[in-house]
């Protein structure tokens, strides 16, 4: 085997990171007791450090998505522990940013109004909120969109007015599902570029679910590959590519391809152990 | 010169817009006058007897208005309705955030409750008017009967089809429970409810007429009975056009509530059915 391979406890012992995934098992609740047959995910164990920004990658159904809302407090693990910045979550913990594979904006509030309800869950009042929407939004390109209901934005403004709901909350921990997955290619650049450059500024913690293995290389220190389902961790790639970095440009710089080309050995392996299963 | 062109354009589209509102208005008017006027050729034709004519249930709508009648069956029929959509809609909604957010009991009583849907509510009047008597608690409960199922289906369903990313979104920001409540279950619900109403509507007119053609002392209903007993047609249809008047009045005043709560719709039709 490769060095880099199957390193899944490489390091976490050393620095307690920001996230502390541990051994974590999920088994969906069903009738049958078939071994495997509702294992979502099988001990995985990693940590992400502070201010860390690593993408997770594997096939469809591998469990990844269900990973994030481990993390987030969102349901329990079967077994395992993970902890946020030290704690042990056992409910959802403080300063979470997820954002979802769709946006999960409200149909029936304005874009500022979406946004200003971040801010309020954090604890603001009524304008101060307001004021910090409104600041968030011009900032992220969107002041002439501030008043526009989503049914009134494209998919790209939409994502954004996500992003900046979840910065108005304050979080110190970004979870993102697929965030660019709905967007057509320019739209991801464009929108990619913009989120790049609000999360390398915040420098916080990032949790990044993904299927692009070019999306996952441009945008992380770190990619987290994952085996099919059910998920166990499967290789470690670290991405030592310079900072501020740029969605598309990044594809150029040297050394990229190889890394494509590792990852996607890993994946492919486990792609063609689901393709022999489903034939 | 781009500028004046996009003012000119905006101009435009006004004046379009505008022109729009003006065809429809008038195409409402011939809407109404086009049975008018046939109906009116046609009473002389079959002979008033049998079908009355526009100008003489105008001419019982101007006697009734004097003599207070109006106001006395109108207002009779209009109570039963609206306390018995109001109390239909408030079990409907109660029923409904249970039944959706707690599957199991939803899919046992199931059967239940189809059936007594499927069971025309008009058969529970009698049963009404024995135990609640010929005044108005009879004819609010028989409405209120027919109103709640209508309800209880919609809000069911909205309450099954709320994003749970959007659930999820709020939870992830650990908002409490009665933010959940307030700010995604509750404007999730508004379209299914309103939806409700707007069939309700005319659910809780026929409950309050029929509850009065089968045992009452006053109210349109009431009044279609007793003036057909005598042969008095205008006396009959009289009091269906004042039915309708009250109906569209109802979904008048929703359409305009529709309006205002249902905004962000785009694409919605809410603002042209007024």
């Amino acid at each position: 085997m490769e060095p880099q391979l199957g390193a899944t406890s490489h390091g976490i012992a050393a620095t307690p990171g920001k996230i502390d995934i541990r051994g974590v098992s999920l088994r969906y609740p069903g009738f049958g007791s078939g071994e495997g047959s509702n294992l979502a995910l099988d001990n995985v164990s990693f940590g992400i450090g502070d201010g860390e920004f690593v993408a997770i990658i594997g096939p469809s159904g591998c469990g990844k998505s269900t990973l994030l809302r481990l993390v987030s407090g969102l349901f329990p693990a079967t077994a395992g522990t993970i902890a946020v910045s030290g704690q042990v979550v056992t409910k959802v913990p403080p300063g979470i940013g997820f954002l979802f594979q769709s946006d999960a904006l409200l149909p029936w509030k304005t874009a500022i109004e979406n946004v200003a309800i971040g801010a309020m869950l954090a604890g603001k009042g009524q304008k101060e909120a307001r004021a910090r929407a409104h600041a968030l939004l011009h900032e992220i390109g969107l002041g002439q969109a501030i008043d526009r209901y989503p049914s009134e934005l494209s998919g790209g403004m939409r994502k954004r007015v996500a992003l900046s709901r979840t910065m108005a909350y304050e979080p110190n921990v970004f979870l993102l599902d697929e965030p660019f997955s709905a967007l057509d290619a320019q739209t991801r650049i464009h929108v990619g570029n913009r989120f790049l450059r609000v999360l390398e500024r915040l420098g916080q913690t990032v949790m990044f679910v993904t299927h692009d293995i070019d999306e996952a290389i441009a945008l992380a220190d770190r990619v987290v590959v994952m085996t099919a389902a059910p998920g166990r961790i499967a290789a470690e790639f670290p991405i030592n590519l310079a900072r501020p970095r740029d969605y598309y440009q990044s594809r150029m710089v040297p050394g990229f391809r190889e890394l494509q080309g590792q990852i996607w050995d890993v994946l492919r392996r486990e792609m063609q152990g689901v393709l022999s299963r489903e034939g | 010169m781009k500028a004046e062109s996009a003012a000119e354009f905006e101009r435009q589209r006004q004046l379009n817009a505008l022109k729009v509102a003006m065809r429809l208005r008038v195409d409402r008017a011939i809407a109404v006058a086009v049975p008018l006027v046939l109906w009116q050729l046609a009473s002389h034709w079959v002979g008033k007897k049998w079908i009355s004519s526009p100008v003489d249930v105008a001419q019982r709508i101007w006697f009734m208005l004097l003599d207070g009648s109006l106001e006395l069956h109108t207002w009779e029929t209009f109570k039963e309705a609206i306390i018995g959509l109001a109390i239909g809609v408030v079990l409907g909604v109660v029923f409904g955030i249970v039944l959706g957010l707690w599957r199991r009991l939803s899919d046992a009583v199931d059967p239940v409750v189809m059936g007594l849907y499927s069971l025309p509510r008009v058969s529970l009047a009698p049963l009404f008017i024995i135990w609640l008597g010929i005044g108005l608690f009879a004819k609010v409960a028989l409405v209120a009967s027919m109103v709640v199922f209508v309800v209880l289906f919609n809000v069911r369903e909205g309450v099954r089809s709320i994003d749970r990313e959007i659930i999820d979104a709020f939870r992830s920001m650990n908002a409490s429970r009665a933010a959940v409540i307030r700010h995604v279950i509750v404007p999730s619900l508004v379209p299914w409810l309103l939806t409700a109403i707007r069939i309700g509507i005319g659910m809780a007119l026929v409950g309050a007429v029929v509850g009065e053609m089968i045992g009452a002392s006053r109210g349109l209903g009431w009044y279609v009975n007793h003036t057909s007993g005598v042969y008095d047609m205008t006396g009959s249809i009289t009091a269906l056009v004042i039915l309708m008047i009250l109906a569209m009045i109802f979904n008048g005043v929703l359409a305009l509530i529709e309006r205002r709560v249902l905004r962000w719709r785009r694409g919605s039709d809410a603002w042209i059915t007024t």
